[in-house]
């Protein structure tokens, strides 16, 4: 029964992950070609100083890639569910709800982080071939939030899909949009740095929050 | 045994809720209430022998007034500065200024000015750093600063210059530094870092460094060979940072700033510490200026709640001081209001700091007529809807919260919770 999930979650995810991994992808090859007509146009070591003391951040421009795959990721396995309310045929099956729910998360949660790990290996090995060491922790560090909007993005977007009220809907749209504008409001590298670990907070709250969501979804409402 | 999972999934939203009002809400008021105030301004007037500021009402309009409160008006204002607005009184053909019995051109107060402004952001530790640093080469054959190929960094066994074109270390010029520097007796790793990284100066003076012993020492790099200094400082001061000055009047090389609020200038010549006469100074939320004419230094600390000033003598003696209570826009029914309504508030942005920093922040003691109101609230509704009164989900996050906790319970709270 799990394998039969894993590869229903798999069919709805394999077209929404492909452009998604094929976007990032394309972004950080952007990003390197950016970097290396920089490098030649100016002398290296100008273009070093722009990075670490003016903290101009090669890899600014795909701040939102995250949060866009998130979402993506999201309507993919769960607006399918709710078309014709095919949701209702699997909370039918022989499986519990929070199970089944548990096993969806997890394989979309699965592709989301194939693509964060894919961003965050192209800007180190870009980073490196172009900066001290130093620079490649820092755009780590720095790009952890924006992987983190990513999160919420993709446990939020279920969570608003599968609830089945209007109204709530838009609160809950409102609540992460709020949290994920905070985590995307940083300016510089390393804004967020000194205290990262209060960033994952949010995140086991909103995984549980989905099953809220799906238990309304079941009850109708209540 | 009672379900508790659908009250955990429930906690768990609204606990997000709460969250991202703490954060929305107080921002949404903060915008519809207005800016809080500018700074005022404050100096030291030769010409009246007293302090006199500048200060915002609100709507950019400023006011003019002595410690005497007596108003002013901008041209008497600039012309009781003859040492801050001298270009202006130029214009207006009102130089030379007699000041003190002694006669000043533009040129007199030019050379002998200087300002350093000193924000707690700007200092170390308090905003992102990558530890990488460029030391400018010393040439007197050429007229500009080049930037170098090469920035440095200090590791466990010597400091490592890092080569910008191969983005690889440079053996041979990091084993030349590394050895004068243990000649020196410094002790690797380096543990604070002070200087300016960038060429838009008129020299470069290199950077201050504290050894992993705690000794101080100014490091320079002339005609590509490394100048090293020990400053034989008292190893256990407690250095918050050093702020270099590298001004053409060469007086001193930059100020140290200690975590317990000591400002001590490093004299030119000999690296003697002067101590500046500040009181009640605090690094790490107070803002600083340093300003110097040709007769007098004037050193002011901006706090949230005032800015105090103190005027000294060219030896650094201090002469008179003076304390002005900053002027906040928001009137005290604005401010009433808000306690009331946000006993809470969430902000990762804060003036003293270069880098987003987390703060939870508790309101007045108002707050506690908006969580009473709250409560009361809540209370009445679930009277009406005939539902249990004050269950502990409900209860929690409206008496941590007060308005922003009512509202996700009443949006996104479970409807049936008996919990």
């Amino acid at each position: 029964m799990w394998r039969s999930i894993m590869l229903k979650e798999w069919l709805k995810l394999r077209w929404a992950f492909s452009a998604a991994l094929v976007l990032n992808a394309a972004f950080c090859l952007k990003i390197l070609l950016d970097l290396r007509q920089q490098m030649a146009a100016e002398h290296a070591e100008m273009v070093w100083y722009q990075m670490i003391h003016l903290h101009t951040l090669a890899q600014h421009g795909m701040r939102y890639t995250p949060l866009l795959t998130g979402i993506a990721l999201a309507a993919a396995q769960f607006v399918p569910e709710l078309l014709g309310r095919r949701m209702r045929l699997s909370l039918h099956l022989p499986v519990s709800r929070n199970g089944m729910l548990l096993y969806s998360l997890l394989a979309g949660l699965l592709h989301l982080v194939s693509v964060i790990a894919l961003i965050a290996v192209l800007s180190a090995v870009t980073m490196r071939h172009f900066f001290p060491v130093e620079s490649v922790w820092a755009v780590q560090r720095t790009m952890l939030p924006w992987f983190l909007a990513g999160l919420l993005a993709y446990l939020g977007g279920a969570t608003v899909l599968l609830e089945p009220a209007w109204t709530r809907r838009a609160i809950l749209v409102v609540v992460f949009g709020v949290l994920i504008r905070v985590l995307l409001g940083g300016r510089g590298y390393d804004w967020f740095t000194a205290f990262w670990p209060w960033l994952l907070l949010p995140a086991p709250l909103a995984l549980t929050g989905v099953f809220e969501s799906a238990r309304r979804f079941q009850r109708g409402g209540i | 045994m009672r379900d508790l999972m659908p009250e955990l999934t429930n906690g768990c939203l609204v606990a997000l809720t709460v969250a991202a009002l703490l954060f929305a809400l107080p921002a949404l008021f903060d915008k519809i209430a207005g800016p809080p105030g500018e700074e005022p301004l404050v100096f030291y007037s030769p010409i009246l022998g007293q302090f006199i500021y500048q200060r915002s009402p609100g709507s950019h309009r400023f006011e003019y007034r002595d410690e005497e409160d007596r108003e002013y008006s901008r041209q008497e204002f600039e012309e009781l500065l003859p040492f801050v607005y001298f270009r202006n009184l130029e214009r207006r053909n009102l130089l030379p200024v007699t000041v003190a019995g002694r006669l000043f051109h533009l040129e007199d107060i030019a050379a002998e000015r200087q300002g350093l402004e000193i924000r707690a952001r700007h200092l170390r530790g308090h905003f992102p750093q990558i530890p990488l640093y460029p030391l400018f080469n010393t040439d007197p054959e050429t007229a500009m600063m080049p930037f170098p190929e090469e920035l440095f960094r200090f590791t466990d066994r010597g400091m490592e210059f890092v080569n910008a074109d191969f983005n690889r270390v440079d053996p041979e010029l990091s084993l030349r530094f590394t050895r004068v520097l243990e000649e020196a007796g410094f002790v690797f790793p380096a543990t604070l870092i002070a200087g300016r990284p960038t060429n838009l100066k008129p020299f470069d003076d290199g950077y201050f460094i504290r050894d992993a012993s705690g000794q101080l020492f100014h490091l320079r790099r002339e005609r590509n060979q490394p100048v090293v200094h020990n400053l034989g400082l008292d190893r256990t001061m407690d250095i918050a940072d050093i702020v270099v000055s590298e001004h053409e009047r060469c007086e001193f090389r930059g100020l140290i700033i200690t975590r317990k609020g000591q400002i001590l200038l490093i004299s030119w010549n000999d690296y003697r510490l002067i101590p500046l006469p500040v009181e009640g100074y605090d690094p790490a939320r107070m803002d600083i200026r340093l300003l110097i004419d040709p007769l007098y230094r004037t050193l002011t600390v901006s706090s949230a709640d005032v800015v105090s000033a103190v005027t000294m003598d060219a030896a650094y003696q201090p002469l008179r001081r003076f304390t002005l209570p900053r002027h906040s826009l928001e009137t005290p029914g604005l401010r009433r209001l808000r306690d009331v309504l946000f006993p809470l508030m969430l902000t990762v942005e804060s003036p003293w700091r270069g880098r987003a920093e987390l703060r939870l922040q508790r309101g007045g003691l108002w707050s506690l007529a908006g969580i009473g109101g709250g409560l009361a609230s809540l209370l009445l509704l679930n009277l009406v809807r005939k539902r249990p009164l004050l269950p502990l989900s409900q209860l929690i996050p409206v008496a941590l919260a007060g308005l922003p906790g009512l509202i996700a319970v009443l949006l996104v709270g479970r409807k049936t919770s008996n919990f």
